[in-house]
């Protein structure tokens, strides 16, 4: 039986029952979820002078205490100053954290270069850039999805997602500043997918999550795993509400959703867990939970407001958890910033990624 | 507001409607069960108290019209309180903090001998309110409070649908009661309560709405049997449930003693009051112990 992590008609049960009214606010307890922030552990994302932020924060267990991460937008350093006002932006980077837990461990950062700047890891293509999304270790390889994303207006809005692809890396025992990337061969249909949302082993077959339409609604595709780590992801089979079938039969597995999540498998609790930010603006860190990969997910349950959300004008995203990484039953991050203009956070002090400890009760 | 802004235009309708039933216009207050007992911290009363801070309230409530019937009085009005607050320091000003409520509504009464209920308990009141409480600094004011992610944001305010129970005993005896059950149910609280929490997430971020829920319970008491000194005494609890489930319920014990002096257009009550428990508006995260004094000014 998979945990409740959730009972809506709480507050007003405990209300009747607080005024005496007994009889209305009797009911089933639920388990309890906590969380609090990690504040010894955030030293590792600033442990790189010339890396000074980045969000998305997807993590992917390459084994022997190596966890590689996956940034979106980034700052990169051009000078000894060290400030964001006299950085690079990057589309994307990477770093690899060595031992698992986040509060001993060391980070090394990367991104590419040009003769004249930093440049993404995974550099543009033209007019487009890739954002990342989650991956997996298979056997020898690595597998990294990343989204394409292209400039279709103006403003630190006018940015739209075109389809997924995802990487295969040869040599990911090797530092990534040697990394061989090869692309993969996608699936042509399933454009308004965002496949690469999280990414899951069961079995033989590597489930994919990913999301579509202005409401995040959230698909799953799954791979057969052999094909996988040959770089064969032509022909996924998707989710359709029964069972899985044809890119013509794919039904959300839930509406609603959000544009960033991790999903894993919490033992302790025999359910998945989909870790992710509920709002916009000023978000709480939220997890839903479901007893199999394809569902039912339960309706969101707040496990913590982050201290930036209480501030001016907030804008705290990226919540996901990292299932390999340890010092809590479930490690979890979030990337505090505003909608302030510039670069962000004169005081330089948002825009890293924070860690929280979530713990089963 | 729109929202408001109808049942305000669907009463004046109603109102208008039922001219032939003697409707007054402006009667006076929007209750008949009226508040200058009550011990809650929120009531549209004007006053004044010190006690750790300073803390002052600028309210009143109006009818603007009334249905006067043989079994049931029908009142359309609302109420409008801005409570400030000093966070922090000695001054006697209160000029740190501030919250609104306002609130428009009906309330159906029921006189002492309209029916065998009311002519047993008194007066009874059921009032259903739209109403909306708001949180601010004034001014450049620093809270400087330190944050625990348990704590409730927007100060716990948002736009709500108010139900309060209310009677007033009869004046058999010197010894008036006022007993008032309330409930708050803020706009997030619907879309939860049909399992669509994203909705009710995006509600509450939208409206800045910290509290999901919250009820109140009171009693007030005044001897009447002096017409120019009335000593009073009012217990008031109440319970905020927060939208986030990662934050606490926050509780709220107060009381109130005073003597009320009245006169012909006004009442002047000196109190002293009490609390255990949260704060008001921005406040609301602290718990403290409160002891203070004040006066409050009435219209009768």
């Amino acid at each position: 039986m998979p945990a409740r992590l959730v009972d809506r008609s709480a507050p007003l049960r405990a209300g009747f029952f607080y005024l005496g009214l007994g009889a209305l606010g009797c009911g089933p307890g639920a388990p309890q979820l906590t969380a609090h922030p990690w504040p010894e552990a955030n030293a590792l994302f600033t442990s790189d002078p010339l890396w000074l932020g980045g969000d998305g924060a997807y993590s992917v267990d390459l084994g022997n205490e190596r966890v590689l991460w996956l940034f979106g937008d980034t700052y990169v350093a051009t000078s000894a100053a060290h400030r964001r006002d006299e950085s690079y932006f990057v589309r994307n980077s990477v770093a690899v954290q060595t031992g698992y837990d986040p509060s001993r461990a060391f980070m090394r950062f990367y991104w590419g270069r040009t003769e004249e700047h930093p440049r993404s890891f995974v550099p543009e293509d033209g007019a487009t850039w890739f954002w990342p999304g989650h991956g997996i270790r298979l056997g020898e390889r690595a597998l990294l999805f990343y989204g394409r994303v292209h400039q279709a207006s103006e403003g630190m809005w006018g940015f739209a997602a075109g389809a997924w692809t995802a990487f295969l890396v040869q040599n990911p025992d090797d530092e990534p500043s040697v990394w061989q990337l090869r692309e993969v061969s996608a699936a042509s249909e399933g454009g308004d997918v965002e496949l690469g949302g999280a990414v899951l082993e069961v079995g033989a077959w590597l489930y994919v999550y990913g999301n579509a339409g202005d409401h995040h609604d959230i698909y799953l595709a799954r791979f057969d795993t052999e094909r996988a780590v040959k770089g064969d992801l032509s022909c996924p089979e998707w989710w359709s509400g029964e069972g899985f079938g044809d890119f013509a039969s794919r039904a959300p597995v839930l509406t609603l959703g959000a544009p960033e999540y991790s999903v894993s498998y919490a033992a302790p609790l025999g359910a998945y867990l989909l870790v992710e930010t509920e709002g916009f603006g000023a978000s709480t860190l939220a997890v839903r939970s479901a007893p199999a990969p394809e569902g039912p997910w339960t309706e969101p349950r707040d496990v913590l407001r982050p201290p930036e959300s209480f501030g001016d004008d907030p804008f705290v995203y990226a919540g996901k958890a990292h299932p390999e990484l340890t010092g809590a039953d479930l490690v979890a991050t979030y990337v505090p910033s505003s909608f302030e203009d510039g670069p962000p956070d004169p005081r330089e002090v948002l825009y890293y990624p924070r860690f929280v400890r979530i713990g089963y009760k | 507001m729109k929202t408001l802004a109808a049942l305000f235009t669907a009463a004046s309708l109603l109102a208008a409607a039922s001219s032939a039933v003697a409707a007054d216009w402006l009667p006076g207050r929007s209750r008949a069960v009226t508040y200058e007992d009550s011990a809650d911290p929120s009531a549209p009363v004007v006053s004044y108290a010190y006690g750790p801070r300073a803390r002052a309230t600028l309210g009143g409530d109006l009818a603007f019209v009334s249905l006067p019937g043989r079994r049931m009085d029908l009142r359309l009005g609302g109420s409008a309180l801005v409570a400030f607050e000093n966070a922090r320091g000695a001054r006697v000003v209160p000029e740190q903090t501030l919250e609104s409520v306002v609130a428009l509504g009906a309330a159906w009464a029921f006189p002492g001998a309209a029916n065998p209920l009311s002519r047993t308990l008194g007066t009874l009141e059921l009032a259903v309110t739209l109403g909306n409480r708001s949180a601010h600094r004034v001014s450049a004011f620093e809270l400087g409070d330190r944050i625990h992610t348990t704590d409730v944001p927007f100060g716990a305010g948002g736009s709500y649908l108010g139900v309060e129970l209310a009677a007033r005993s009869l004046a058999r005896s010197p010894l008036v009661l006022t007993p008032r059950l309330g409930f708050r149910l803020f706009t997030n609280l619907f879309p939860d309560l049909v399992g669509q929490r994203v909705a009710s997430d995006v509600v509450a971020d939208e409206l800045r709405e910290g509290a999901e829920f919250m009820d109140f319970l009171e009693l007030d008491m005044r001897w009447i049997q002096n017409p120019r000194v009335q000593p009073l005494f009012g217990l008031y609890t109440d319970a905020i449930f927060p939208h986030d489930d990662s934050a606490h319920r926050r509780w709220l014990g107060r009381f109130l003693l005073g003597v009320a002096f009245p006169g012909t257009a006004f009442e002047l009550t000196p109190f002293v009051d009490g609390e255990l428990g949260h704060g008001q508006g921005l406040l609301v995260n602290r718990s403290e112990a409160r002891l203070g004094a004040g006066v409050r000014l009435d219209a009768r």
